[in-house]
């Protein structure tokens, strides 16, 4: 395992925040994300899911040493992350990249798309002139599956699959090995989702790389992933082969995320409704975070905090009641 | 579709005349008749101002005692003084021509230190954040807070009057709405934008600021710019006019209208002349500015 590409263990994430209410309120913590470990080989993909303000996208900038740790450590190829803006964090840009939930806001509308694609090239001093950099950028264009003519487009120009493409095509011409998906396809149509994820697997099986793929699009990141954590609270719950995760879920709430897949059959099955909404990150109830809204939940679940556990097919879940089963 | 389209336009209905005209049409409209006009006033007034040593028939502060308050061309006055002459016998066109050098000499300045100011401290502010940005919010604050002629009104009070002051003072007249616009826009540029992104390849600070995020925030700026300018000639209007600014026998615009409202009975001309220029160049650069502001769209074009 220690040879892994991406090695996050222990990573955790608090903001001081401000309790309102009162003009001098006390400070809370929130704890954005509150010790989650994983890791990623090369060529592999870990899809994050989890619902809106679970810690799945301040995971991701904590991967990208966007933001600086509370606590843990995070290793690119065994090197501890050094930190942001540092002369070293900035050449490991050439190692791991990010693709944006919403394109147009990535880009830079006032430049033309192909000279954004050429623009990590010149940042990292990649390429002796610019005919050379050029070059290079047709050429990934090519492999994303735009055309020449596309380059000199500006970006409101294209469509939102074409536009996902430039900032793939931004990412990968620096020949990355590890590949930051936040959310890609979730401001996309249904039918360009389904290209885009194609594209993201052609990808990988012709360039080795490594997805840390984060949506809440259970159907897909089952389709892309080799493994699948389900984050709640800012705590991994269950972790683990994507179709065993999702045929037998173990942690109720990914039963719960699960029976919330729609299906086109007509046969009535059991769906498992959650009540209320998920406590706010600044006071999360002691113990199991997830009781308050648990269906199953016991008297042990209210005082003490599950660990993630292996069961016996090789998954790990936080739930005292999943070891039974 | 796109068959069908080009089939649309294939067909030889538009006759030929037509095309002439909409080749004008399409002309005026990337360069409206009123933007043509802005353009050309305000090329003059620049013509004017880097050639008054040549262009004015008199010497801005030459008398002639005989001639005293004579009328402009085709109000009962000549030629010689095609403006008129003022109180003294001053010819008013030669004192024009040297008011506008000074006034755009002043409001070109005072905008671009300004705007420099602004911009710089904005980005000061959405880079660095915390400390940094509070005190030039409290700065910010303070400067929308207090009458910006009250605080030229003391500065020129306390520390004399000097051209370079006076430009130095202009300068200071609204950078805070630049500061605003820059921080404003920088911050979401940084937070979920092409900033965070471009960043985020392993940019320098450099690159981002100089070569996405200005690019990005110029066309708001050049259009607070040309609302800038026009208030910096005014505020030097307002402050000749009180006798703070330009010091006699230099002569701006706004001293003209103030030294010539004592006669604006007898021989309104003196005021006159210079209140159009102002008027007009204040309107001309305020028409240059929406019309900068959509060409410098590459998504309104």
């Amino acid at each position: 395992m220690s040879a892994g590409l991406l090695e996050a263990s222990d990573l955790v994430r608090h903001y001081q925040v401000r309790k309102g209410g009162r003009l001098f309120g006390e400070n809370a913590t929130l704890r954005a994300v509150d010790g989650v470990s994983f890791s990623l080989q090369p060529g592999r993909t870990l899809g994050l899911v989890g619902e809106s303000g679970c810690g799945k996208t301040t995971t991701a900038r904590l991967v990208l040493g966007l933001l600086p740790l509370t606590s843990g450590e995070i290793r690119l190829e065994g090197e501890v992350l050094p930190a942001t803006q540092s002369k070293r964090w900035r050449d490991l840009r050439r190692v791991m990249q990010m693709v944006y939930q919403n394109p147009l806001a990535a880009l830079d509308r006032r430049i033309e798309v192909g000279r954004q694609v050429m623009e990590p090239l010149a940042i990292h001093g990649i390429g002796k002139s610019k005919a050379e950099r050029r070059d290079r950028a047709m050429a990934i264009l090519e492999s994303v599956g735009l055309q020449a003519h596309h380059f000199i487009r500006y970006p409101h120009e294209l469509s939102g699959g074409q536009r996902q493409r430039i900032v793939l095509a931004r990412a990968l011409i620096l020949e990355p090995r590890l590949l930051v998906c936040d959310e890609p396809i979730s401001a996309l149509d249904v039918s360009i989702q389904a290209q885009v994820v194609n594209l993201l697997l052609d990808l990988q099986a012709k360039m080795g790389l490594a997805y840390l793929f984060i949506s809440h699009d259970l159907r897909m990141v089952r389709q892309v992933s080799h493994e699948v954590a389900v984050m709640y609270l800012g705590r991994i719950v269950e972790r683990g082969d994507p179709d065993r995760l999702f045929t037998a879920p173990a942690h109720p709430y990914t039963q719960a995320l699960v029976s919330a897949i729609p299906v086109a059959t007509r046969t009535r099955r059991q769906r498992l409704i959650l009540k209320g909404d998920p406590p706010n990150s600044v006071d999360i109830p002691a113990g199991c975070a997830f009781h308050a809204r648990c269906p199953m939940a016991v008297a042990r679940c209210r005082s003490e905090t599950p660990a993630l556990r292996a069961l016996e097919d090789g998954r790990q879940v936080a739930c005292h009641l999943a070891a039974a089963s | 579709m796109t068959v069908q389209t080009s089939s649309l336009r294939a067909t030889p209905t538009v006759p030929a005349a037509p095309v002439q005209r909409s080749r004008r049409s399409r002309f005026f409209e990337a360069w409206p008749p009123l933007t043509l006009f802005a353009l050309g006033w305000i090329g003059l007034m620049l013509v004017v101002a880097l050639g008054a040593d040549f262009l004015s028939p008199f010497h801005f502060a030459a008398l002639d005692l005989r001639a005293r308050l004579q009328p402009p061309v085709g109000f009962g006055g000549d030629w010689r003084h095609a403006m008129g002459t003022d109180e003294l016998g001053r010819d008013v066109l030669s004192r024009l021509i040297v008011s506008i050098r000074i006034s755009i000499l002043i409001a070109f300045f005072g905008t671009i230190i300004s705007t420099t100011l602004g911009t710089g401290l904005g980005f000061v502010a959405a880079h660095f954040r915390g400390k940094a940005e509070w005190l030039i919010l409290m700065l910010i604050d303070f400067q929308a807070s207090v009458p910006f002629l009250i605080v030229a009104l003391a500065v020129l009070a306390f520390f004399g009057n000097s051209l370079v002051l006076f430009v130095g003072l202009m300068g200071l007249n609204s950078w805070e709405r630049y500061a605003r616009i820059a921080r404003g826009l920088t911050i979401s540029a940084n937070e979920q934008g092409y900033a965070g992104a471009i960043r985020q390849l392993g940019a320098s600070s450099w690159r981002v600021y100089g070569l996405h995020v200005l690019p990005n925030i110029a066309s708001t700026l050049i259009v607070s710019m040309t609302i800038t300018f026009p208030e910096t000639i005014l505020l030097e209007s307002g402050l000749s006019f009180l006798g703070l600014g330009v010091q006699p026998p230099l002569s701006s615009l706004g001293n003209m209208v103030g030294y010539g409202r004592e006669y604006i009975t007898r021989a309104s001309w003196i005021l006159l002349f210079p209140s159009v220029v102002i008027i007009l160049t204040t309107l001309s650069i305020s028409i240059i500015g929406d019309w900068l502001r959509d060409r410098l769209d590459p998504t309104l074009r």
